[in-house]
């Protein structure tokens, strides 16, 4: 049996809920047993997958999503090489719509088709969610808004999105009069 | 005479000799690995130094007991707000911060030996009374 413990982000900002998406998704689809642990009592606010038994822990939401894909089933330690594409996805997940200048998503080739056991693209849909997971952005490519689209069709996806949401506390913007 | 920034910058972990490579880290060690070199390249430098001091708290390195990449991306992303530190000669500050200095001290007495010129080096003093940590 698992030991594992998942506690979400809580802080307010965006990035929070991206990185609480980043790691339902990877539960998700590479370890479904795995769920946001019960947090009322804890004093931290902060993403962290811990193993109880031997005090392993991670705080870094990509580093948590290869390894849950590392040790799936069928893993592989291939999971832990460098994608370019990484530090990109990175900066828009942190800094939203103002890290899109001059980015090219094509030269990446991550779009040709929607497959959820990757993981780079689970982080690019949860780092592009914020952008396009409620409307259009025509700053972005069609074929990212196409592949966008395809992938967040998943029945399990969609769930996913739906857990983030709720354990995610991000605040609202005011509205500019 | 090359400044420290760009000392730093000419570091590759690949010319680094003693590292451990990936095929000798297990899925954990990986993890740890990943997480140090993404959280390096992160612009919230007192968020890293916070997650970093607390984890060396009880490893010698970011990875547990073996040296790693993510060692030299760390040093080269830290070493700067370290020296401020130091050099601020401020106790509680220092006492904040005392993993990452013994680290430092760590690395750039033994795998950066030669790629950090001594006079760049941190010059820690260790004669300073440090309040006793509360875990």
């Amino acid at each position: 049996m698992s030991t594992l413990q998942l506690f979400a982000d809580k802080g307010p900002k965006s990035v929070s809920f991206v990185n609480n998406l980043k790691v339902e998704l990877a539960s998700t689809i590479f370890a479904p047993k795995l769920k946001f642990a019960d947090d009322s009592d804890r004093e931290e606010n902060f993403l962290e997958l811990t193993d109880k038994k031997s005090g392993f822990t991670l705080v870094e939401p990509n580093a948590i999503v290869k390894y849950l894909a590392a040790t799936s089933k069928n893993g592989s330690k291939d999971v832990f090489k460098a994608d370019p594409l990484e530090a990109t996805l990175n900066k828009i997940a942190a800094l939203g719509s103002k890290a899109l200048d001059g980015i090219n998503f094509e030269k990446f080739d991550f779009t040709s088709n929607a497959n959820t056991n990757s993981v780079i693209q689970i982080l690019a849909y949860s780092s592009l969610y914020p952008l396009l997971g409620l409307k259009k952005n025509s700053e972005i490519q069609q074929s990212v808004q196409t592949w966008f689209a395809e992938f967040g069709s998943n029945s399990k996806i969609e769930k996913a999105v739906a857990t983030a949401k709720s354990v995610s506390r991000l605040e609202r913007v005011k509205e500019k009069n | 005479m090359s400044s420290i920034a760009d000392i730093l910058k000419k570091i590759e972990p690949s010319s680094v000799k003693g590292l451990v490579t990936d095929k000798d880290l297990s899925n954990e060690e990986l993890a740890l690995k990943s997480q140090w070199e993404t959280l390096a390249q992160s612009d919230n430098k007192a968020d890293f130094a916070e997650s970093l001091n607390d984890s060396l708290r009880s490893t010698t390195y970011a990875v547990g007991n073996k040296p790693t990449s993510a060692d030299v991306e760390a040093f080269k992303s830290i070493f700067i707000e370290a020296s401020k530190c130091v050099e601020s000669g401020k106790v509680d500050t220092l006492a904040h911060h005392r993993h990452i200095v013994r680290w430092i001290d760590l690395l750039q007495n033994t795998l950066l030996k030669e790629a950090v010129p001594e006079s760049s080096r941190l010059a820690v003093k260790f004669d300073v009374e440090l309040p006793r940590e509360v875990k």
